[in-house]
């Protein structure tokens, strides 16, 4: 491939979204039938990155929080790379009542809120990253495995994403929007799959089209 | 034969519901790919059967659902979606979409919603 920029057609990355939009879609389905919660999520945006532009991306994504925590997993298969989920500061204790239904928590001085919240995040991010990247691996025939996800406070994001994205290589990367409606909570989700996977997805997304050719 | 509008932002996503409809019926068929083309041609074509994406970047489906249910209360919207949360269906049926089908579309699940919605436009001339 001579620039790996244009590695996907304009077909190839139109797939890829409907996967991803349908991958999301379900998801939001399932955690809505299993945990009662109304999840919206935007249009997935998909690009090949050089590996070196995807934290200023990111960084200009979420510049208008200040104070954040991250949650990151890796996973790996035919299909494989980094998910990572950015919430701003706060959503973690909206989503906490998730798990709280008797108030149990919230209401006893014996709980330490922030280490709630961050058990709360990588909760929720175990959940979705798990059931969004299976479905997409499973929508382009592949079955993956995954890292438990790590927690990031505000002052170790940067420094984090920094070092995970530095050097030349290229990556396919994913992202969109979340958002919990009943508890006003929101969230970003990027995915970051290694660009060694791209002649592997290239054959999937050809055989996913079959179907309908 | 029936007037089918296809509205989905993916190129893809149109071209499966397309492949799913007989060639041989003589069906008239436009596609949208985005909520403001879709209520253009809607309002144009006036089709007799829409096949409906919720997710695109203008408008939801739904909102174009709410829009041009008023004016066109007999048109038969069937949902094209992976999102079938409770609340989505509930709000689609409230807006009387005909019927919700999951994403990524199974061609016999297309080939019956269509039956049967050709089957209530048959019924109502007839």
């Amino acid at each position: 491939m001579n620039d790996p920029l244009a590695a996907l057609t304009p077909i190839e990355k139109d797939a890829l979204q409907e996967i991803m939009n349908i991958a999301f879609g379900q998801t939001a389905t399932d955690l809505s039938d299993v945990i009662n919660m109304y999840v919206t999520l935007s249009v997935p945006y998909i690009d090949i990155f050089k590996i070196d532009e995807i934290y200023p991306y990111i960084c200009n994504e979420i510049s208008t929080n200040n104070d954040m925590s991250m949650t990151r997993q890796f996973f790996s298969g035919k299909f494989s790379g980094s998910s990572i989920l950015i919430f701003p500061h706060g959503e973690g204790k909206k989503l906490l009542q998730l798990f709280d239904t008797h108030n149990e928590f919230a209401a006893s001085s014996g709980y330490d809120i922030d280490i709630l919240e961050k058990e709360t995040l990588i909760e929720i991010s175990n959940i979705i990253m798990g059931a969004c990247i299976s479905k997409i691996a499973g929508l382009l025939g592949d079955v993956v495995n995954y890292s438990p996800p790590c927690y990031y406070s505000q002052n170790q994001i940067h420094a984090t994403l920094k070092n995970a994205f530095a050097g030349d290589d290229f990556a396919i990367f994913f992202k969109t929007m979340f958002h919990f409606k009943d508890f006003d909570a929101s969230g970003f989700l990027f995915l970051v799959s290694n660009y060694c996977t791209l002649t592997w997805l290239k054959k999937a997304i050809e055989d996913y089209l079959a179907q309908y050719a | 034969m029936a007037k089918i509008l296809i509205v989905d932002d993916s190129i893809v996503a149109r071209m499966s519901v397309k492949g799913c409809i007989p060639k041989d019926q003589g069906h008239a068929l436009a596609e949208a790919g985005n909520g403001a083309t879709a209520i253009e041609i809607f309002r144009t074509m006036s089709p007799d059967i829409t096949f409906l994406d919720l997710t695109m970047p203008d408008r939801h489906g739904l909102d174009i659902l709410e829009e041009l249910r008023q004016d066109f209360p007999e048109a038969i919207f069937i949902i094209l979606s992976a999102d079938t949360q409770k609340q989505t269906r509930e709000r689609a049926e409230q807006l009387g979409a005909f019927s919700i089908i999951g994403k990524p579309p199974v061609k016999e699940t297309i080939l019956s919603e269509l039956s049967r919605a050709l089957a209530v436009i048959g019924g109502r001339t007839s």
